[in-house]
């Protein structure tokens, strides 16, 4: 992967303990296919469970509680919530001063990073701690390079083989045009999506926004490691401050679901007005809830309930074609890979 | 479920029951057997280590195991949380 921030070798408490935690995902694997099973053959695909949502989550929920097996992943899940953002940061903070001191070495660079105190964190965003991550995205002083490069790089990519940046790397290439002169990103986060936009658009002049100043901190970091010159600011995507017509592609990955539908509208609103006539928006996201059956609905609000995903329910229940065709792109399709519902992808055209 | 989303923070997962208990203490003694074996094995090493003239604690804790090792280590490591899970879920 590109990236020449340090990636961290961690000391032997935090390298053992984020292992444990692909250890808990691998060695819990027949305790999940067991509870999975056991409400399958139960519920079927879920067609004559309640349409209404809660009293749906509520049967299946009890249902499988009768099950040991559901029981025990529920425990390693609870777990896992709790724990992975502090064995994170202790991870980080056993690295030492100088470790952290090291990182500010590229604080300056190509890219650039500006504060605008003049936009407050949206009410959905506030006290909001998404993921469960311990104290929120801004919980740490590192916390973008805790949870970019240890989080990210060192958990999540064990749990989903052939790595996540990959994912992030192929949906940048979905966007209709070969080539772009300018590129928003909203919801840059610690740059990870930034990074393979740059890489699938080498001459792209790539704007991002987000609300996390500690992930913010991080991205500049791996612009400038990179020689990137990408401009980040911590603005709401809501209200971008942008001129209108500025850019030829506005995208976002993975943040619609962090958001309540009139938030994604507002989005959707502000990306068709700075997106160029001609340009393009590539929004991707979680699976819809229409494209699963109601049992996969059912566990998806279930995990989401307890995962930290206050907005998941009501963001993965939006039609985003619907949404971005309300607010004037044409030509607005879904997508994804090829290799299965996961990520929702929305392409849309602003006209001439 | 409630609106306000800062109750997603702690959502109150309902875990284990009290008909657990039992599973719950097979697992508990499971894993100290587990550890205890590691306590027993680190100690023994470090005391051959240093028998031979090796203070090695600060090369231990830089260690960064090779890709043989890891993929030993993501073995018994599945494992052990097999083991401990196992013991929980089939013991109610």
């Amino acid at each position: 992967m590109k990236n020449k921030i340090p990636v961290a070798d961690l000391n032997q408490r935090g390298r053992a303990s984020i292992d444990f935690l692909g250890h808990m995902f691998h060695g819990t694997q027949k305790i999940r296919e067991a509870a999975s099973e056991y409400v399958v053959s139960e519920f079927g695909e879920g067609k004559d469970l309640p349409d209404d949502l809660d009293q749906r989550v509520k049967q299946v929920s009890e249902y499988a509680s009768q099950l040991p097996a559901t029981r025990v992943r529920r425990t390693v899940g609870e777990w896992h919530a709790q724990n992975h953002g502090l064995i994170a940061i202790d991870a980080f903070e056993e690295l030492g001063e100088d470790f952290a001191k090291d990182l500010h070495q590229y604080d300056e660079g190509t890219s650039r990073l500006t504060h605008d105190d003049d936009y407050e964190n949206p009410y959905y965003w506030q006290g909001v701690e998404f993921h469960r991550t311990s104290g929120g995205w801004d919980g740490h002083d590192y916390m973008g390079f805790i949870h970019g490069e240890i989080v990210h790089k060192k958990m999540v990519d064990v749990i989903y083989p052939g790595g996540i940046f990959k994912q992030r790397c192929e949906v940048a290439k979905l966007a209709p045009q070969d080539q772009y002169e300018s590129i928003l990103e909203m919801g840059t986060s610690t740059g990870h999506f930034t990074l393979g936009l740059a890489l699938a658009y080498p001459d792209a002049k790539i704007t991002g926004v987000d609300l996390s100043t500690r992930a913010l901190e991080h991205a500049l970091r791996v612009g400038n490691a990179n020689n990137y010159s990408w401009d980040l600011y911590r603005r709401p995507a809501e209200t971008t401050g942008f001129d209108d017509n500025s850019f030829d592609l506005v995208t976002s990955y993975i943040l619609l679901h962090e958001m309540p539908v009139a938030a994604i509208k507002e989005i959707f609103a502000e990306a068709y007005r700075v997106t160029k006539p001609g340009g393009d928006m590539l929004m991707s996201d979680v699976v819809r809830y229409a494209e699963q059956n109601k049992l996969q609905v059912a566990l998806a609000d279930e995990d989401a309930i307890y995962g930290g995903e206050p907005y998941w329910r009501e963001s993965a229940s939006a039609d985003l074609v619907a949404l971005a065709q309300e607010v004037g792109f044409t030509n607005v399709r879904a997508t994804n890979l090829g290799t299965g519902p996961y990520p929702h992808v929305v392409i849309g055209t602003k006209p001439s | 479920m409630s609106l306000d989303p800062k109750s997603f923070n702690n959502p109150g997962t309902p875990t284990l029951v009290e008909q657990d208990s039992a599973g719950l203490g097979q697992a508990v003694l499971t894993l100290t057997h587990e550890l205890w074996v590691v306590i027993d094995r680190v100690n023994a090493l470090e005391g051959v280590l240093k028998k031979h003239g090796m203070n090695v604690s600060e090369e231990i804790e830089n260690y960064t195991p090779n890709d043989a090792d890891k993929a030993q280590l993501d073995q018994r490591g599945k494992e052990l949380v097999q083991r401990i899970t196992d013991a929980l879920a089939h013991s109610s």
